[in-house]
């Protein structure tokens, strides 16, 4: 592995977790628990644009582990990782279907990572009366906050592209 | 495969459409669920409990030797409308609708009491995350 590409990934990493940090000074739950705007996603989703979807995943899952330890507890690392895991799977099986846009992908990932959680919630406390409850705000939020990060991310794919400096071919 | 960009536009719509359309769906289930196990119970001074579905509208009375109440249930809400006791703080409650809320006219000791299945009628003040 290059050293450049080392460099990049770490600070991939270094941008999702301060996309962490900054999603929880953003108060958008409206007071249902679990909704976040999965701002981190922005890099995931870059980062599979660009034709790194091996290195997507351990971004992903590295920047769970440590925005846990940081800013989190183990509880929250557990639902993290279901989500992002999740997500993640739909999102690249979607992106290889390759029947929606980056939009699209972006609010299956949004979908998935919300039933994820609320899967194990749902596993968590033996109840599944709560899925049912939730289920449908947590749909909602994750359509308009994919949409949000999949917009977002369209939007700045195109420099990353144009720059050059970011592709697989001058990581290798 | 590799559909033009309108196509993935117009797939992209269809889900976000098509999650909506199941959501809108779990939500009117849900409230269908709910309308269906909500009666109101109403106990008297005798100890005699009659029992009322709260989706059809009517208008009572409940006459015991301590006195009269003249019970209302509209739109799923039920509610005291008028009574003969002295300080008439049943009526002043005004309408109650959720399972496990009650009405209490103490003079005439009887207790309108909304019941629903278990899971609906809530035991706890509040919940916490």
């Amino acid at each position: 592995m290059k050293t450049r590409k080392i460099t990049f990934l770490g600070m991939s990493l270094c941008l999702a977790l301060i996309l962490s940090y900054a999603e929880s000074l953003i108060p958008f739950g409206f007071g249902i628990p679990g909704i976040k705007l999965g701002l981190p996603n922005l890099v995931v989703l870059v980062l599979m644009y660009s034709g790194m979807s091996v290195e997507a995943i351990v971004v992903s899952i590295l920047r769970i582990i440590l925005a846990g330890f940081m800013f989190g507890n183990l509880t929250s690392i557990i639902y993290s990782l279901a989500g992002g895991i999740l997500s993640f799977a739909v999102m690249l099986f979607f992106k290889n279907l390759d029947v929606f846009t980056i939009r699209g992908v972006s609010v299956s990932g949004g979908l998935a990572h919300n039933i994820g959680q609320l899967i194990i919630a749902g596993l968590v406390v033996s109840n599944f009366d709560i899925v049912e409850f939730y289920l449908p705000y947590l749909l909602i939020s994750g359509i308009i906050t994919g949409l949000i990060i999949g917009l977002v991310a369209g939007l700045v794919l195109p420099y990353i592209k144009r720059s050059g400096a970011f592709t697989n071919d001058s990581l290798h | 495969m590799n559909p033009s960009r309108d196509k993935k536009n117009i797939n992209d719509i269809l889900l976000i459409g098509g999650v909506i359309i199941v959501v809108i769906a779990l939500l009117i289930v849900r409230n269908m669920d709910r309308k269906n196990a909500a009666m109101v119970c109403i106990t008297d001074s005798e100890g005699l409990q009659s029992c009322f579905s709260l989706t059809e509208d009517r208008i009572f009375t409940v006459e015991t030797g301590l006195g009269t109440n003249v019970i209302e249930i509209k739109d799923g809400k039920v509610s005291v409308s008028d009574a003969d006791c002295p300080d008439k703080l049943c009526a002043k409650q005004g309408a109650i609708s959720k399972a496990g809320e009650s009405i209490v006219c103490l003079p005439h000791k009887l207790v309108v009491r909304i019941t629903g299945d278990e899971a609906a009628e809530s035991t706890y003040d509040a919940v916490t995350y």
